[in-house]
């Protein structure tokens, strides 16, 4: 079965009997035949946990966090999961792509295949090694381009990093780093990572960079500088996005660490990494090259799927595990990161994190999910998360994202419409998740990644590959494509 | 060495149903053979399967990520079982098969050198493709497929 058996691996009778039994004991075992539909369910529910990072103002220059310590009002939520009858997400929602869309009251709804393909197409993967980060030469976006994470530093200065298909014949070595025709890792025809950039808060894009890998999936700035993308890897770039080079991480004992969240506030960025059975949390100055270790470390806990997420405000942070449940956490204060316990270790499904201010900290948990399901509920912390209050019900079948300003609080997530289809929709609250109204309501597979707040009023939100806009605190969005 | 991929289209795009159609089963095996127990075989395969799939677009071997990603799965297990002591495994006489000293016997064995043995002697795996899967040194590999067969002798030929 193996070509190259011959490798004098040890054979004779102990090893005989031992094939033959190890063969017998795997004969006896069937799948179950509801292990399609539960993995669908749970990769629904999973992804949404997975880009709940909450993208809250990275770093932004000057305050932008600093969202005074106003009391927290209004709360924001995206969903997934929860599909019901739909028996593959994603293709149950390409079904119902189209013009559809269920009682948005803002915008278009969100089409996955909306990008149309740029006019200079083929010419748009040419190397892009030679362009400045401010003021370069605008490169068109590439063809295909689909955007999976975004990031602001200002209300017009941000990036989108996503994909588009690889250029065919291999890309001569072209100046600057990102040369690679396909990176290592990635199948042919699979995506190369673009980012792109905008300075009129996303009407206009071009594209900056090509970080010479396929393996990340967001991107943070923390001022116009200095950016990583991560997801499981970790690159920086110090010019603005042009050029990209990995960052080695000091301590890590595995040979597969993930780096699941960056984020950048107060001067430094921070990096949470899944480094087989512990997490570990890590700090830089985001235009140096120096990563320091934080004195603790998370266990990740007994499932064996670890994810963990980061949220800033201020010089306030936290770090909130989930492995199925949530598991563990880490608070920074001062400086230093120290043993937090996260809200929701005890209802059996995981959470997702997001700050309004250094002490209003919001949590959704997934109440029961590996018990039984009771929905999702918001919970409150008023002290910085020592305490929450009461939880209260948020209306949506699963959450993908979580943003809280100072007046509104945002949830993205799935509904279920009347025709039995689950659809992404944004949620949002003006009074601490007492009352909800739906503000957007899209088509596509709910892929929907870094929801959260530049300014009090300036949401972002990328859906399905296309960033979605708010500048009124997340009452009303629209698309800003990277296509057009 | 290319990694095989068996009943995979080589080179192409994998999409997450055809992984899970191809290598369900086949994971659940592994796992069971890895863990003794059908229910924490299917768990911890669901688990990695949602686990691999927002990674597949960039895999080129996405049959060997998965089978490595439950792999670790298994000894993620391991650890929590020591941790609690419990030990949730099919009971006695629940397996089709008829009890076998040999398999009682691989049960005691560490974990990786477990492994090592399944790997080998149940997947079929080439040298590089156990040492990718348990994340070692090629050059290891051999040495700790011996010492588990060590291991092994001592049970049964005492």
């Amino acid at each position: 079965m193996s070509p190259d058996t011959g490798e004098d691996f040890p054979s004779d009778e102990l090893t005989e009997r031992l094939s033959r039994v190890l063969a017998e004991r795997a004969g006896s075992v069937r799948a179950s035949d509801d292990a399609w539909s539960r993995v669908q369910r749970a990769t629904a529910a999973e992804r949404g946990r997975r880009h709940r990072r909450l993208r809250l103002v990275i770093g932004v220059p000057a305050g932008a966090v600093g969202l005074a310590a106003a009391a927290l009002v209004g709360v924001l939520v995206i969903r997934s999961g929860g599909f019901g009858a739909a028996r593959t997400s994603s293709t149950a929602f390409s079904a119902a792509a189209g013009p559809a869309a269920g009682g948005a009251s803002s915008g278009a709804p969100v089409h996955p295949g909306a990008f149309a393909p740029d006019s200079g197409s083929s010419s748009a993967v040419a190397s892009v090694g030679a362009a400045s980060p401010a003021a370069g030469p605008a490169r068109p976006v590439p063809s295909g381009f689909r955007g999976l994470s975004a990031t602001f530093v200002s209300l017009d200065h941000g990036w989108l990093l996503g994909t588009a298909p690889c250029p065919g014949p291999p890309a001569t070595a072209s100046g600057g780093t990102s040369s690679a025709a396909a990176p290592s890792g990635a199948a042919p025809g699979a995506g190369c990572s673009w980012v792109l950039t905008t300075t009129d808060g996303g009407r206009s894009w071009s594209a900056v960079g090509r970080p010479p890998t396929s393996r990340v999936r967001s991107v943070r700035f923390a001022d116009p500088s200095n950016g990583f993308v991560f997801g499981p890897e970790l690159w920086a770039t110090h010019d603005g996005g042009v050029s990209w080079s990995p960052v080695t991480l000091p301590g890590l004992t595995t040979a597969q660490p993930e780096v699941d969240a960056v984020e950048a506030g107060a001067g430094r960025v921070h990096a949470v990494v899944v480094d087989g059975p512990v997490v570990r949390i890590y700090d830089a100055d985001p235009g140096g090259s120096a990563w320091t270790a934080a004195g603790l470390t998370l266990d990740t806990g007994a499932g064996p799927v670890p994810s963990a997420q980061l949220v800033l405000a201020g010089s306030s942070g936290w770090v909130l595990e989930n492995d199925r449940t949530v598991v563990g956490g880490a608070r920074l204060a001062a400086g230093r990161w120290t043993a937090w316990t996260p809200p929701c270790t005890q209802v059996a499904g995981p959470a997702v994190l997001a700050a309004a201010s250094p002490t209003d900290l919001l949590a959704v948990c997934d109440v029961g999910r590996w018990a039984t399901p009771e929905g999702e509920q918001l919970y409150v912390s008023h002290d910085g998360g020592a305490t929450f209050g009461a939880g209260r019900p948020v209306p949506v079948e699963g959450v993908t994202g979580l943003a809280a300003s100072a007046a509104t609080v945002v949830v993205s997530g799935f509904s279920t419409g009347t025709d039995g289809l689950a659809r992404p929709t944004l949620e949002l609250s003006g009074d601490g998740g007492a009352a909800w109204r739906t503000v957007y309501s899209g088509v596509g597979n709910g892929d929907w990644a870094d929801v959260g707040f530049t300014t009090p009023t300036r949401g972002v939100v990328v859906a399905d590959g296309t960033l979605l806009v708010s500048s009124d605190g997340g009452r009303t969005w629209s698309l800003r494509p990277a296509g057009g | 060495m290319d990694l095989a991929e068996p009943g995979l289209p080589p080179a192409a795009v994998v999409s997450f149903e055809e992984l899970f159609r191809a290598q369900y089963e086949p994971m659940v095996r592994l796992a069971y053979l890895l863990t003794r127990s059908r229910a924490v075989a299917e768990d911890l395969v669901q688990d990695s399967f949602v686990r691999v799939r927002p990674r597949l677009d960039g895999l080129e071997a996405p049959a060997a990520y998965l089978r490595r990603t439950v792999t670790n799965a298994c000894y993620s297990w391991h650890r929590r079982r020591r941790r609690e002591q419990t030990v949730p495994v099919d009971p006695p006489g629940a397996a089709d098969a008829a009890p076998e000293e040999l398999w009682d016997a691989l049960a005691g064995l560490a974990p990786k050198r477990r492994a090592v043995l399944v790997l080998r002697y149940y997947l079929d795996l080439s040298e590089a493709e156990i040492a990718d899967t348990l994340g070692v040194r090629p050059g290891t590999v051999k040495s700790l497929c011996h010492r588990a067969l060590a291991d092994l002798r001592q049970v049964i030929e005492p």
